[in-house]
């Protein structure tokens, strides 16, 4: 069964030149699954499937850089005669009290309607039609999940923002394409630690987990592009390639 | 001297296909100013210039649709390659000053100050942006909210920001060349929610009334018929009628 990953904002932390911030979108077998919904996102989306026929979102953390185009969403779909029923919401923990926060209290309650919240972590299972959703915690500031998407023996994983570790190095074991954070270029120790992954980070988690493909995304504005895919592709020696808005990636 | 305006970003609350949320961006000589940041919109600012390059930014009220790329430009400033030695002038509608501070807070418990020097506006204020004279008028909308008038040399730009009050917003548009002016519903203002937004009728309604010379329609919610508010503003409004798009430029010179 082939799956589809589709590129909505490839930008890190901020939007860059033309590049919006996180946004993926899995689809199988007519089952559309939204990874993150940052900053500019949508208008990408909305490209390639209405918000309405979402079959699920997955929200990696509370950054406003992976969450708040959910905002707009929930009042497009509030506001649309022709929804009349609930998207589920996956979000690790301070997700939905975040974007609840910005709302007033009757648009809270109604965001709760619009999207089904079901709070995930480290070890959860959960199942979007076909695909097999699997989460690990990952290493960054605020509670956040690194997504493991299976379907049929195709495998996407997606680190979210995350400093590498363990965790990830086992989520992404064998995985068919690994969409990789890589925020920086040279060495981890010039960085705050805990935070983000270099290209080469990137790289040895993609190494050491045997990996078929590497896409590095979430490179930051002010970080050299160039570098980022040079420094990855001399640790990482299968196929590597920076995300780019709207590229889309076929697995069968 | 030449007065220009470039939209970011037209969609109407939430993002369009294809559209960024509300942002403009006006340049007269060397000086920039941002009218507003909303969702996706930076993304095309930088397309022209960088975050560091402008000298003031407004914003029209705390609605995310409006501000929430502040937060990103935030950490560009701070922490990008070529970080701002001076906080960047910030006038904003009441509660914008509040909102900016908590998205930082909440984000990254970051101190908005470090990047944007806040001052807050309201109707009747003018400030001076290098050559550009800025003046606001309070608009009619769910939070407080301003609509601002750029002046340099004669030429006029007025940018509606979201309102729902005709009057307020016809004296501030008096006469102006360019006006962009939000026209998020087609159809009676009477089927939509009050107190929120204006029809295209609306819109075009003010333009007539002051006179200006160049009306653009926009943050068109994306469930609107686009053709049938060009159309319906068409009706009321016998000058130039626009639909702003993302990456237009109007020139005033």
């Amino acid at each position: 069964m082939a799956m589809r990953l589709t590129v909505l904002g490839c930008a890190g932390s901020h939007p860059g030149v033309g590049r919006v911030c996180s946004g993926y979108l899995l689809q199988a077998s007519g089952t559309s699954l939204l990874l993150d919904a940052g900053n500019g996102s949508t208008a990408n989306l909305q490209r390639h499937v209405a918000i309405r026929d979402l079959d699920a979102v997955i929200a990696s953390h509370r950054h406003v850089d992976h969450c708040i185009d959910l905002i707009g969403a929930f009042y497009a779909l509030w506001f649309d005669p022709a929804f009349d029923r609930s998207i589920p919401l996956y979000a690790a923990a301070e997700v939905e009290a975040t974007l609840a926060g910005l709302l007033s209290d009757d648009s809270a309650m109604a965001f709760g309607e619009v999207f089904a919240h079901q709070q995930v972590g480290h070890g959860d299972r959960i199942e979007v039609g076909p695909m097999v959703c699997s989460f690990v915690r990952s290493l960054h500031p605020p509670p956040t999940v690194s997504t493991r998407i299976e379907v049929d023996g195709t495998t996407v994983v997606y680190s979210s923002d995350s400093a590498g570790g363990n965790d990830l190095v086992d989520i992404a074991r064998g995985a068919d394409l690994f969409l990789c954070e890589a925020t920086w270029a040279g060495d981890a120790e010039d960085y705050p630690p805990g935070v983000h992954l270099t290209g080469r980070g990137a790289a040895r988690i993609a190494r050491e987990a045997e990996v078929g493909r590497l896409v590095l995304t979430h490179v930051a504005g002010g970080t050299d592009r160039d570098r980022v895919l040079a420094e990855a592709s001399e640790v990482f020696h299968g196929p590597v390639e920076l995300a780019e808005d709207l590229a889309v990636y076929d697995l069968r | 001297m030449t007065l220009e305006l470039t939209v970011l970003g037209c969609a109407g609350s939430y993002t369009g296909v294809g559209r960024a949320c509300s942002s403009y961006l006006v340049r007269s000589g060397d000086t920039r100013v941002l009218l507003d940041a909303g969702n996706g919109s930076t993304a095309n600012l930088q397309r022209f210039i960088g975050f560091a390059d402008l000298d003031a930014i407004v914003i029209s009220h705390r609605h995310v649709d409006h501000c929430i790329d502040l937060v990103g430009a935030y950490y560009a400033l701070k922490f990008g390659p070529s970080p701002i030695s001076e906080p960047i002038p910030l006038f904003g509608a009441p509660e914008v000053k509040e909102a900016m501070t908590n998205f930082m807070r909440w984000d990254t418990d970051m101190d908005a100050a470090d990047v944007y020097a806040c001052t807050t506006v309201v109707g009747g204020d003018e400030v001076e942006v290098g050559p550009l004279r800025l003046s606001f008028a309070d608009a009619v909308h769910l939070t407080p909210a301003i609509s601002t008038r750029v002046e340099v040399g004669g030429r006029s730009i007025v940018y509606s920001g979201d309102t729902s009050g005709l009057s307020e917003l016809g004296g501030l548009a008096r006469g102006a060349d360019l006006f962009v002016c939000e026209a998020a519903w087609s159809g009676d203002n009477e089927d939509h929610p009050p107190g929120m937004h204006l029809t295209a009728r609306d819109a075009a309604v003010i333009a007539k009334e002051a006179g200006v010379g160049h009306l653009v329609l926009t943050h068109i919610i994306a469930s609107t018929d686009r053709d049938l508010v060009l159309t319906e503003a068409q009706e009321v409004f016998d000058g130039p009628v626009d639909l702003a798009e993302d990456l237009a430029t109007f020139v005033l010179d």
